[in-house]
């Protein structure tokens, strides 16, 4: 791997069965650098990063990253995945990746609530978040264990386009705090230039099929 | 014309004489069997239950029964569990076909189910054979019986795992639709977060929440049906009592007053102490049901599977073991009705023959025949049908308006009245019938059709469980295009209700015929003349008889593989109409 390189893709391929999903797919993100991936709906985009992820299996291609970064790579899918039997402190919690104790905890998700503009919703159950809030909170979750790398699956496409813009500003601002590298990926040109440092087009990146 | 507003009053009407109607249907055969176990007894209610240790063996039978109902819900659990989830994560072929063999069981008489696996736990039997003697306690289980002071374990664990058999589709009904359509989103999810890395914090976090009501559904009802078991008790653990098998043989002289005063007292007792551990099992259901229907973001069970891919090598074999341990004592039923024992120089062999089949047919002089009893058996459930349904149908609706229009409360009484006869057993509902009709009318036990009355309250709930939520999956918007176009009534229901459905409607009828068909307890006590009997009783009667006949053990397999052909087709036919959106549990 080169130095300063937090994830290296090869020489990727996929296929579900007949379909050909992509091939050839290569690109690397440096550490603490946010990459926007650009490309059209059904081209394979959120079946990469669930390859990094590991929720997909390599065919063909590798997929390289330094040992401590594999344990440590966080994911906010499209939709928000919040378990409604919790409230949003127990959601916040399932990101820690040790023990912590209760005072201590609760001290953390509120630093990290307000962070993101949600201070005091500790207690809210999720049935009474928006659409925005609740994908916040997501973010906040997966950034609780300080990833190397966060994957962003167009965690904000299915909020209005204020909300969008805001949610993407605020995300890039933490991202940078934190100094945490992550692919975003997404089908909006305009978002992609407020988050990244770097946008990548899918066409670039992979042998087209076509 | 038409008017609109005597539209609505004749509607009324005819709800709340099907509400009044069941209502005092249910309620009528209790009030006065109460009354005059009452009278017999000189005991209040509350009297018979703080005496119910003074009657004979009461203590003891309700001891056994909760200890046999509570390891039978376990162990449908444990069994269930790890075939549901087989069943519902993977991309099986033909998975309809599967799922409904899988459930034949459940409807399946009672007695078929008891003939089953006695023909498989009887000397010569598969499991003897394979040194596992759970009728005569030999071997092993011999060997436990002697060395842990523990009475008839072969017969204890022949009935839980028959138990356990018929409620294994309680499971995958229940937990199989959340899975199968369980987006697998909320398991990558955790899986890509720090604590969801640990196994335990998977299960606390998504399948306990998950799963858990439908699980304790599932054994709730397990439970109640363990509970109130009695063929299969009857058969498989003669040497024991549940309060149920108690009941049934106090029955016949309880009631009538002066004589055997305690016999009425046993059934005063432990029929009251039943039905309030049944209706709080019915209450827990309820709410365990109520936090089921909680339930995460679903997606197309055909999209799920294919996420998940096909099947494991351990899912296979989970499932493969599932289906052969389904298929067991059916095919054990059948092949022990063409074998006919006979001894050949001092030992035992088996023949094959029809002689079994020829007898069940023709009958003889003490137990009628097979074409007679069915001729009985179908006219009993088609009997029932056309009440059942209707009423079931009716009461489905009432609810259903009554919950949309804002009556919550009132919609949710009459949900759980309708389920009330649930709480009541078949053979408690027989007694009832028995001891307030001699009051009442007792005339009526000169009725052919008399055991269709309790077939119908035993069958009304079932309809109603499987019309209530198809009701709650109709689309408004198509009866309310019905009404601006100006339709009747009767064309606006066609068009707007009926049409969508008919599928639950055959689900519901073909169940309804099912369960008419192997109903066994309330019959057994209401059946007052040879010539009424059912094929269930007929099933019973020959297993009465001295064994010493060699044709006698065959005969009673072959009208039980009758009575299970009658019951399967019916239940094909179901499945044929269930929708892959029923959630009816049944």
């Amino acid at each position: 791997m080169k130095e300063n390189c937090i994830l290296q893709v090869e020489e990727l391929s996929k296929s579900f069965g007949t379909t050909q999903v992509f091939t050839g797919l290569h690109f690397q993100v440096h550490a603490g650098e946010i990459v926007a991936l650009l490309g059209p709906s059904g081209c394979g985009k959120s079946t990469l990063l669930r390859m990094i992820a590991g929720l997909e299996s390599v065919e063909s291609g590798q997929i390289l990253y330094p040992e401590d970064v594999s344990q440590s790579i966080g994911y906010v899918f499209q939709k928000p995945i919040l378990y409604p039997h919790l409230d949003v402190e127990g959601n916040i919690a399932l990101g820690f990746g040790k023990k912590v104790s209760r005072k201590e905890r609760q001290r953390i998700i509120h630093d990290e609530l307000t962070l993101v503009g949600l201070e005091g919703f500790s207690s809210r159950k999720i049935e009474n978040l928006s659409g925005g809030e609740a994908q916040r909170i997501t973010v906040v979750r997966a950034l609780l264990n300080q990833p190397k790398l966060l994957l962003l699956d167009e965690p904000f496409s299915a909020l209005d386009l204020g909300t969008r813009r805001k949610l993407a500003t605020d995300t890039r601002d933490i991202l940078r705090t934190k100094n945490t590298a992550a692919i975003h990926v997404t089908h909006d040109p305009e978002e992609a230039e407020i988050i990244a440092d770097r946008v990548l087009l899918w066409g670039d990146i992979t042998h087209s099929n076509e | 014309m038409y008017s609109k507003s005597s539209a609505i009053v004749s509607e009324r009407s005819l709800r709340s004489i099907a509400v009044v109607l069941f209502l005092l249907g249910v309620s009528m055969p209790f009030v006065y069997a109460i009354h005059r176990l009452n009278q017999v007894t000189q005991w209040t209610a509350w009297e018979a239950i703080l005496r119910f240790n003074t009657a004979n063996g009461a203590g003891e039978a309700l001891r056994f029964t909760f200890i046999e109902a509570l390891a039978s819900a376990a162990l449908t659990v444990m069994i269930g569990l790890p075939v549901a989830w087989s069943l519902s994560r993977y991309r099986w072929n033909r998975v309809r076909i599967i799922r409904a063999f899988l459930a034949v069981p459940f409807v399946t008489p009672a007695i078929v189910a008891a003939m089953g696996f006695l023909s498989l736990i009887r000397d010569g039997g598969l499991l003897s054979r394979i040194g596992i003697d759970l009728r005569l306690e030999t071997g092993v289980v011999g060997y436990i019986a002697e060395h842990s002071g523990w009475d008839h374990p072969g017969h204890f664990l022949a009935l839980i795992l028959a138990h356990a058999w018929f409620n294994l589709s309680l499971m995958i009904r229940f937990i199989e639709p959340t899975l199968s359509t369980l987006d697998p989103a909320w398991e990558e999810q955790l899986t890509v977060l720090p604590s969801g890395k640990k196994k335990w914090v998977r299960i606390r976090t998504l399948w306990m929440p998950i799963l858990g009501p439908a699980v304790m559904c599932a054994a709730a009802l397990s439970f109640l049906f363990s509970f109130t078991s009695f063929a299969l008790v009857k058969w498989l653990a003669p040497n024991n009592h549940t309060l149920e098998s108690l009941m049934a043989e106090a029955g016949s002289s309880a009631g009538i007053v002066g004589y055997r005063v305690d016999s009425s007292e046993l059934i005063y007792s432990v029929a009251l102490i039943q039905f309030f551990i049944l209706l709080l099992t019915l209450l827990l259901t309820a709410s365990f049901q109520k936090r089921f229907t909680r339930r995460l973001s679903l997606l197309s069970e055909k999209g799920v599977r294919n996420h998940h891919g096909r099947p494991t090598l351990r899912a296979k074999i989970t499932l493969l073991l599932a289906l052969a341990f389904t298929a067991l004592p059916f095919l054990s039923t059948i092949i022990s009705s063409f074998q006919v024992r006979k001894v050949v120089d001092g030992t035992v062999q088996s023949d094959w023959s029809l002689q079994g089949w020829r007898n069940a047919w023709t009958g003889d002089l003490s137990t009628m025949g097979a074409n007679e009893a069915m001729l009985n058996s179908i006219s009993y459930a088609i009997a029932t049908l056309l009440i059942a349904l209707p009423l079931g149908w009716i009461l489905a609706s009432t609810i259903h308006k009554l919950d949309s229009a804002g009556w919550k409360k009132s919609a949710r009484s009459l949900d759980l009245f309708c389920m009330l006869p649930l709480a009541i057993s078949a053979l408690m509902v027989g007694l009832g019938v028995l001891l307030g009709g001699l009051r009442w009318y007792p005339e009526m036990f000169n009725w052919f059709f008399l055991p269709v009355y309790p077939h119908v309250l035993l069958t009304v709930p079932f309809v109603v469980r499987v019309m209530l939520p198809a009701y709650g999956s109709l689309d408004p918007r198509y009866t309310e295009q019905c009404r601006l176009l100006n339709l009747t009534p009767i064309q606006t229901w066609y068009h707007g209700t009926l049409m969508f459905l008919r599928g639950p409607a055959v689900v519901a009828g073909s169940l309804t015929l099912a369960f008419s068909l192997g109903e066994f307890g309330a019959s057994w006590l209401l059946v007052r003349s040879g010539s009424w009997d059912t094929l269930s009783i007929v099933v019973d009667q020959l297993m009465g008889r001295p064994m010493f006949d060699p044709s006698v053990y065959p005969t009673a397999m072959a009208a039980s593989t009758m009575l299970m052909c009658l019951t399967f087709g019916l239940f094909l036919i179901a499945e044929r109409f269930r929708e892959s959106s029923d959630r009816s549990g049944f």
